[in-house]
């Protein structure tokens, strides 16, 4: 390469952002991701539901099998799936990837509405199973780190935090769907009725639901950043001396390019996820084995937390791109680890103090009085204003701006492959 | 206790934001900027010597894109060729 002329910035170089474009842009990434997340969400919830259709307690290879199959969806399968996808977005455009995505999951969850049980299929029933498992998680590492590419691209600079902070708004607000939606169903028929067929509903829901957001995803045009980058790389290949630079380049290069920013972005993910995780999956297991709550209202108590925190997210969008990226991670961090033990320790000592006669608090009683768990619940509700200040300030602030460092650590035309 | 667990990995996490840059406001590495109506793309220009935000060496100002730049305007273009 010979040495650039010094270049001005003109009108034409600046990409005015088109206010319907970005609208449906966000519109059709929001809609799939609160779709895809809903998947999720319903998957998690309903497991323990499913868990005697599909792996008898006495076949233990069947429940290896399965347990393997959920680590390796999530812990290979997922980042496998954001790296080939990311590659993928790269050379074929943001949009059909993500309306790829889309259709995978869709496709997936629908399946696992429609699969035979072992009673029918014997272990074949739980390969299966694993496999729309692992489709799952392949899709959604791909999902997650295109959503966030592509609102990026669509948003204008000074607004981008705020435009991203809606697809984890989405992301929650599906996981939180989901949730509702088992736990409903739950109330509703009954474990019997559940485990007969009723686990089946919420899977086939995805079905229609997900015609509807691919249908507004196959709306959406790909990002302007993407078309210049493409458009550059096309004239760059018909010139022959200076195409090979502009290639993509595999995810060995792209990890040597940006290995500085990835791993920066993945311990601030990681540290974002540990604490949203915590909230979505580790406080209804926590409710019900060490509080005594049975699962439908360890969920229940976990999905109005959920919807406040997200509704919170968009607000701390807008809050780093007033103040900077920086100073609201700060606050982040930090309120976790001043807050993270008096949350926990004022959710550990709630059933403490006394309550009325008739509410059961010790522990022991608890367990024997299961059938009374919807009146020990209104009684005990102050167990949810327990949970609440924990959970808000904290994840609501994390989860957000987890987002705007994926952004930061994207280079040009070629994402960070992970999720 | 899981609190430890989320002070440990917010702790490492507060390590890597002093190590990361701010990005807030700015355009995206190796994207042109991104702005909301045509007076901020004007304004933008008038001030690009003194804007603090704007980060010259991170724009596309690269052979290819002048390539297709000029390509796609119809006119011949800066390219420098490479």
């Amino acid at each position: 390469m010979q040495p650039q002329k010094i270049r001005r910035l003109r009108i034409a170089d600046i990409n005015v952002v088109d206010h319907p474009t970005l609208k449906k842009a966000l519109g059709g990434t929001i809609v799939g991701n609160t779709m895809e997340w809903y998947d999720v969400g319903v998957f998690g919830y309903l497991i323990t539901t499913m868990g005697p259709v599909f792996l008898p307690e006495a076949d233990r290879a069947v429940q290896n099998l399965f347990l393997l199959g959920t680590f390796g969806a999530t812990f290979i399968a997922r980042p496998l799936g954001g790296i080939f996808f990311g590659w993928l977005g790269d050379k074929i455009g943001r949009q059909k990837v993500l309306a790829m995505t889309l259709m995978m999951m869709a496709a997936a969850t629908f399946v696992v509405g429609l699969l035979p049980g072992y009673a029918v299929l014997g272990i074949w029933a739980a390969v299966l199973l694993v496999v729309t498992k692992l489709v799952q998680g392949f899709s959604t590492g791909g999902e997650y780190s295109g959503a966030t590419t592509f609102v990026c691209e669509h948003s204008p600079d000074n607004r981008r935090g705020f435009f991203v902070s809606f697809l984890d708004m989405g992301s929650y607000l599906g996981f939180a769907l989901g949730a509702a939606l088992v736990s409903a169903l739950q109330l509703i028929l009954g474990q019997p009725q559940m485990e007969a067929w009723g686990w089946r509903i919420p899977f086939l829901i995805a079905g229609p639901l997900g015609i509807v957001a691919i249908y507004f995803r196959m709306k959406i045009e790909e990002s302007p950043a993407f078309k210049a980058t493409q458009e550059a790389e096309a004239v760059a290949a018909s010139h022959h001396e200076t195409g090979d630079d502009l290639r993509p380049v595999g995810p060995v290069g792209i990890f040597k390019d940006h290995w500085r920013r990835i791993v920066l972005a993945m311990i601030l993910v990681a540290a974002g996820n540990t604490v949203g995780y915590a909230l979505t999956s580790y406080m209804p297991t926590y409710l019900t084995t060490n509080k005594g709550y049975d699962e439908i209202h360890g969920t229940l108590l976990t999905v109005p937390v959920l919807v406040a925190m997200s509704l919170c997210i968009p607000l701390t969008g807008r809050l780093s791109d007033r103040i900077g990226r920086r100073p609201v991670l700060w606050i982040g961090a930090v309120s976790t680890v001043v807050l993270a033990l008096p949350a926990f320790l004022l959710i550990w000592w709630a059933p403490f103090p006394p309550r009325s006669p008739a509410c059961p608090w010790s522990h022991f009683r608890w367990r024997s009085l299961l059938p009374f768990s919807r009146r020990r619940c209104r009684h005990c509700s102050p167990q949810r204003t327990d949970t609440l200040p924990w959970a808000s300030p904290t994840t609501s602030r994390w989860r957000s701006s987890a987002a705007p460092p994926r952004s930061l650590s994207r280079p040009s035309s070629r994402r960070p492959a992970m999720t | 206790m899981p609190a430890f667990y989320l002070m440990a990995t917010s702790a490492v996490a507060a390590v890597a934001i002093y190590f990361l840059p701010e990005s807030a406001r700015r355009h995206l590495p190796g994207s042109m900027p991104s702005v909301d109506s045509d007076e901020a793309a004007r304004e933008l220009v008038a001030t690009q010597d003194e804007n603090p935000l704007l980060d010259m060496d991170s724009l596309p100002f690269d052979s290819s894109y002048e390539a297709a730049r000029a390509s796609h305007s119809g006119k011949p273009g800066t390219t420098t060729g490479g």
